[in-house]
């Protein structure tokens, strides 16, 4: 009877490592499945896991037709916490999916509001007066350029770009030395290289009065003129809203903003 | 331990009744500690569940998705590792490995430490290929080269490095260099102070499991007669007996070594979800001259892969010293609370204690040196 009983253990710890390599594969297939993994990686890594979905179909395949070492219970530990260890990771992503980074996050993340002293504006007000295209055509853009791809060459521009409010003006203190001013608030984003591991916020300084009784962790797009504010004895880039409109927040796979591994950043026109 | 030295304990009385209830200390700690992870992971989300303020289910809604992308990143570049590793074990005859990095050559260690620029690997796809380069008998001083080099010293880390340094060719020859330096030297030392498997988690599982595993693959299978890596015998003689039997050495591979990133990547989300980065770098505004151990602690603390790390790094440029930079790059691929915790699946507790006292010692002799040549 035992011997039985254990006999009957030993071929169902063989379909445990099947178990959980089908567990994987759904899981991949459903972030491939539009784009979801976006919500964690970076959109140029598909191919790995288009890679790793076959890498399973072979370990599938190989462990239904063989044994596999997890059958052995020589093996480290007890076969079933092995497996279960192994598909947690499907419960929490069942469990915070959807859930993105927001203004909580800020507060363990540096963010450059790209402050500079006031002895460097006259450099950029020059830029800025070449740029002024007053009554222009607006271009959209994202913060990604805004702030560090086409920085330069935006200053004095009309823009109009999209991202979540924080005007929480305490904590803002701390990335402006002298106060935030009234009617301000920083529309902001996170930037991903790899994966939200590394997500870095990128914000800029929006100010009007259409700019008020706003909520944080809000949607908006804002449209208005790109250039420098002085705050202090500072230079703090900045959009004069003209206009601030509330948006749905997008899905999770297109909240980030996702920098291309390889790619520099453009150059500045003159 | 070699075959020979198996027959001499293939008769004893208790393995031959009931050998799989005989664990080896090694893995019954594994196993404990395996255990532990389950628990606390899964403790993890019950209190997701039942918190009941908004902000502290955000913290770990964080910690979770920082978790998740991790793992969902990791994963497969550990399931292409394991593959490698399982056509190293099945392809590469074990003379020609051990021939070019056997343990008798000082130069072992040198290509070991190069490999990288050839087969280019990242911190968790190279942990599966090591465990089956030191099962196929390279020496321990090359595996260990390997497995710190690799994910630094290889062109897609330089390649990435010189993008976010707008193409300072000068930060990514720094890179490579200390990364090769710090890997030949904790290879050497750790072979000088772990004489064959002594340093090896699965040294006392062979033991035990040997005396059945007489066709010296080390995979631990019993069933010779079946087992496609029996030479000679079955499917093991014919190409797709081959190909079944790399892919079944690569899952079991991948199922011994996934667990422990599982773990280590909530350990590094519970990390990189708590600690402010305004405190860290705070302290290092305060007392410049800690920046590079903070910096080094940071690097452990954040878990990056290393193809992302220079970007964060390059972003600290107006605050952190360069050798802090350099030193958050350099002991980041070889040394953070993942790898940690990846390591228990190939190397005993006291080989891992050292390897990364040794490891983050050295980097921050050399960051040192770099600062005071740099000014």
């Amino acid at each position: 009877m035992i011997m039985a009983l254990r006999a009957s253990r030993r071929q169902l710890a063989i379909l445990l490592p099947a178990l959980v390599y089908f567990l994987w594969l759904g899981e991949y297939l459903w972030l491939l499945h539009k784009g979801r993994y976006k919500a964690y990686l970076q959109p140029s890594l598909w191919p790995l896991l288009v890679v790793a979905v076959l890498i399973i179909l072979l370990f599938i395949y190989s462990t239904i037709r063989g044994q596999s070492r997890a059958a052995h219970p020589h093996g480290v530990g007890s076969p079933w916490i092995q497996i279960a260890l192994l598909a947690l990771p499907l419960v929490f992503l069942w469990t915070v999916y959807g859930k993105t980074f927001g203004t909580h996050t800020l507060s363990k993340r540096s963010m450059d509001l790209g402050v500079m002293a006031t002895s460097s504006m006259p450099l950029v007000e020059d830029r800025r007066t070449k740029n002024a295209v007053e009554n222009g055509p607006v271009e959209k853009v994202t913060l990604l350029e805004l702030k560090i791809d086409r920085r330069e060459e935006l200053l004095g521009k009309q823009v109009l770009t999209e991202g979540m409010v924080w005007s929480d003006p305490q904590r803002l203190k701390d990335f402006l030395l002298d106060g935030l001013p009234e009617g301000c608030f920083v529309l902001f984003r996170f930037r991903v290289v790899c994966c939200a591991a590394d997500a870095v916020p990128i914000g800029v300084l929006t100010c009007g009065n259409e700019a008020r009784n706003l909520k944080d962790d809000e949607w908006v797009n804002v449209q208005g003129q790109y250039g420098l504010r002085t705050i202090g004895r500072d230079a703090v880039p900045c959009i004069q809203v003209e206009a601030v409109n509330s948006i749905p927040a997008p899905p999770p796979s297109e909240q980030f903003l996702f920098r291309q591994r390889w790619s520099l950043p453009g150059p500045s026109k003159p | 331990m070699t075959n020979d030295q198996c027959e001499m304990t293939e008769h004893a009385p208790s393995q031959q009744m009931e050998p799989f209830l005989r664990p080896s200390t090694a893995s019954v700690k594994s196993g404990t500690a395996l255990q532990w992870g389950f628990v606390i992971l899964a403790l993890g989300l019950l209190i997701y569940y039942v918190l009941p303020t908004a902000a502290g289910k955000k913290t770990l809604a964080d910690i979770f998705t920082i978790y998740l992308s991790i793992v969902l990143e990791a994963l497969p570049f550990m399931l292409i590792g394991s593959l490698a590793g399982g056509f190293i074990e099945e392809f590469v005859p074990r003379e020609k490995l051990t021939h070019v990095l056997s343990d008798r050559k000082v130069s072992s260690v040198f290509i070991a430490a190069g490999m990288g620029l050839i087969f280019p690997v990242c911190e968790c796809a190279v942990i599966p290929v090591v465990r089956r380069l030191l099962k196929k008998g390279v020496s321990f001083s090359a595996a260990v080269a390997y497995m710190l080099a690799g994910p630094i010293v290889n062109p897609i880390v330089a390649g990435s490095t010189a993008v976010a340094y707008m193409g300072e060719w000068q930060v990514v020859a720094l890179r490579l260099v200390s990364g090769f330096v710090i890997a030949l030297v904790v290879g050497f030392s750790m072979g000088h102070l772990f004489k064959g498997t002594e340093a090896l988690k699965d040294a006392a599982d062979q033991e035990e499991s040997c005396h059945s595993d007489s066709h010296g693959c080390g995979c631990g299978h019993p069933d010779h007669d079946d087992h496609p890596c029996a030479e000679g015998s079955g499917p093991g003689s014919k190409l797709q007996g081959r190909l079944v039997s790399a892919f079944q050495h690569a899952g079991d591979d991948f199922l011994d070594v996934a667990r422990f990133l599982v773990m280590g990547a909530f350990f590094a989300g519970v990390l990189r979800g708590l600690i402010a980065e305004s405190t860290v770098l705070g302290m290092m505004v305060n007392a410049p001259f800690a920046a590079i151990p903070l910096m080094m602690i940071l690097a452990m603390a954040l878990n990056l892969c290393s193809e992302a790390d220079a970007f964060v790094a390059a972003s600290f440029r107006s605050i952190i010293p360069f050798s802090g930079q350099l030193a958050f790059m350099v002991l980041g691929p070889m040394l953070d609370v993942k790898l940690l915790l990846m390591y228990l699946g190939i190397f005993r507790h006291r080989a891992i204690v050292i390897l990364a006292s040794m490891t983050f010692l050295l980097t921050f002799l050399i960051m040192v040196l770099i600062q005071t040549i740099r000014g």
